[in-house]
């Protein structure tokens, strides 16, 4: 088996997985939309400000939601032994956890990036800027779900361990953030997205290159 | 209908040394010097009393708990072995069964063979009923595993070895406690699937209390010792009475 196989059988094993655990897709997308649908009852239905801040929901919703999902990337595993049996196959370990990720981005970044133009049309944004907030949002997740996965590998098998990696992601996931909703913002002043665009592309390919071998040092010390 | 078994060249195995072993597990002290050989065609039956480090043993062969001390070398006189090369050789099983209980009983086994490499060819379909057949699970093929009696589990992990006889790309077996929860004829299933593995070259290490009795090859016994346990208290390190 390659690298690549190993990467396809960890593709289909989690998408597998994920089709007979359908609930848990149902779970992030219903906790994202509702987080979405909290802030026009909280702060009332004036148009102009649920434009302002609809951008930045989105980007909060998105990013809190995908935490919801992240601590079960490698928990069970770790509690069934099949992580111990995919290290001990010898095969190698970052292309197991790029396949895992891969399927992680499917199955829960992509329904929340299909349902976003309807919770853009909630929150009356204009149909202008969809484009941008998809496309960060394209860029985005899968920084966050790559950072998730090396905080998630660290914590793995400790007490606390959802709420420590909750604590380890946060402030990583600022800087997305901050560029994701940035982009958004600046088309809507007029001002041009691609910078900020550029910066999340790059922080993705980063994370896309450092995730899986990191995330696979961590998981060797956590199956210890 | 039975498997069969491809048998492996002196130039696939020629056996196992590990020289010194020494495994300390956070202030225990599980075992030190420990030093065995394992030639092709050999069991090594791993005995010893609970907690006295039988699969933290096998995990360290494999490297997924470092080693204080020792080393691992190929045969009786090979090169060092590093544990990615050890994995790359062996088929494990774990203590936990290793299954996902969402899954049924062939997809599990379908995806564990995968990660083994050893479903080769076009025959995948065949390959896995028979060795379901073998192990007495064919009927529950597709039942999801979350359903099956530990015992049941247990065989399907043993399924997963049969299909391991096929090819020859992993010579050295390695099982926690495989016997945990079988019956008796799922015993002789067990002992039969290491019999012709023996018979075909392969060595193993099975961590037991039951005197497993492959039906062919030669079975040796490894005892471990309860090691007296160390305290640390007050950063001085002192023996146990």
């Amino acid at each position: 088996m390659t690298e690549f196989g190993a990467i396809t059988w960890a593709v289909r094993r989690d998408l597998r997985l994920a089709m007979r655990r359908r609930g848990d897709i149902l779970n992030v997308l219903g906790f994202f939309v509702l987080a979405c649908s909290m802030f026009p009852l909280a702060i009332g239905p004036q148009r102009e400000w649920l434009q302002r801040i609809g951008p930045g929901v989105i980007w909060v919703a998105a990013l809190l939601s995908i935490m919801l999902a992240l601590p079960r990337l490698f928990e069970h595993d770790h509690a069934d032994g099949t992580l111990d049996a995919m290290v001990a196959s010898g095969r190698p370990l970052w292309a197991l956890i790029a396949g895992k990720l891969i399927a992680a981005w499917l199955v829960t970044a992509l329904p929340l990036l299909a349902l976003t133009p309807a919770l853009a049309l909630a929150f009356n944004l204009p149909t202008s800027s969809l484009p941008v907030l998809l496309g960060s949002l394209l860029l985005g997740t899968p920084v966050l779900i790559g950072i998730g996965a090396i905080t998630g590998a660290l914590a793995l098998g400790l007490k606390s361990g959802p709420v420590l990696m909750t604590l380890l992601c946060l402030p990583l996931y600022v800087p997305v953030l901050v560029f994701g909703a940035g982009a958004v913002e600046a088309q809507a002043a007029g001002l041009s997205p691609l910078a900020h665009l550029a910066l999340l592309g790059a922080g993705m390919l980063a994370v896309l290159t450092l995730a899986p071998p990191v995330a696979a040092l961590a998981l060797r010390i956590s199956v210890e | 209908m039975s498997l069969g078994g491809t048998p492996i060249g002196p130039g696939a195995f020629g056996g196992l040394k590990a020289s010194s072993l020494a495994l300390i597990r956070g202030e225990r002290t599980l075992f030190t010097d420990l030093s065995f050989d394992l030639a092709s065609g050999e069991l090594l039956r791993l005995l010893g009393p609970n907690g006295s480090g039988k699969s933290s043993l096998l995990r360290a062969l494999l490297g997924l708990t470092p080693l204080a001390r020792g080393q691992l070398l190929a045969g009786p006189a090979g090169r060092r072995l590093t544990p990615r090369e050890v994995c790359a050789q062996t088929l494990y099983q774990g203590h936990a069964h290793g299954t996902k209980g969402e899954l049924t009983a062939i997809e599990n086994l379908a995806l564990a063979a995968e990660l083994d490499d050893s479903l080769a060819g076009s025959e995948v379909t065949r390959v896995l009923d028979a060795a379901l057949d073998e192990v007495g699970l064919v009927r529950q093929r597709h039942i999801e595993t979350r359903r099956l009696s530990q015992g049941q589990k247990q065989r399907l992990n043993l399924a997963r070895f049969a299909i391991g006889l096929q090819v020859a790309n992993r010579p050295l077996w390695l099982m926690d406690e495989p016997s945990a929860a079988l019956d008796a004829s799922g015993l002789a299933v067990l002992e039969g699937l290491l019999g012709r593995h023996l018979a075909r070259g392969g060595a193993a290490i099975v961590a037991t209390h039951l005197p497993i009795a492959p039906t062919q090859g030669k079975a040796r016994e490894l005892h471990l010792e309860p090691f007296a346990p160390r305290r640390v208290r007050e950063g001085l390190a002192e023996r146990a009475p």
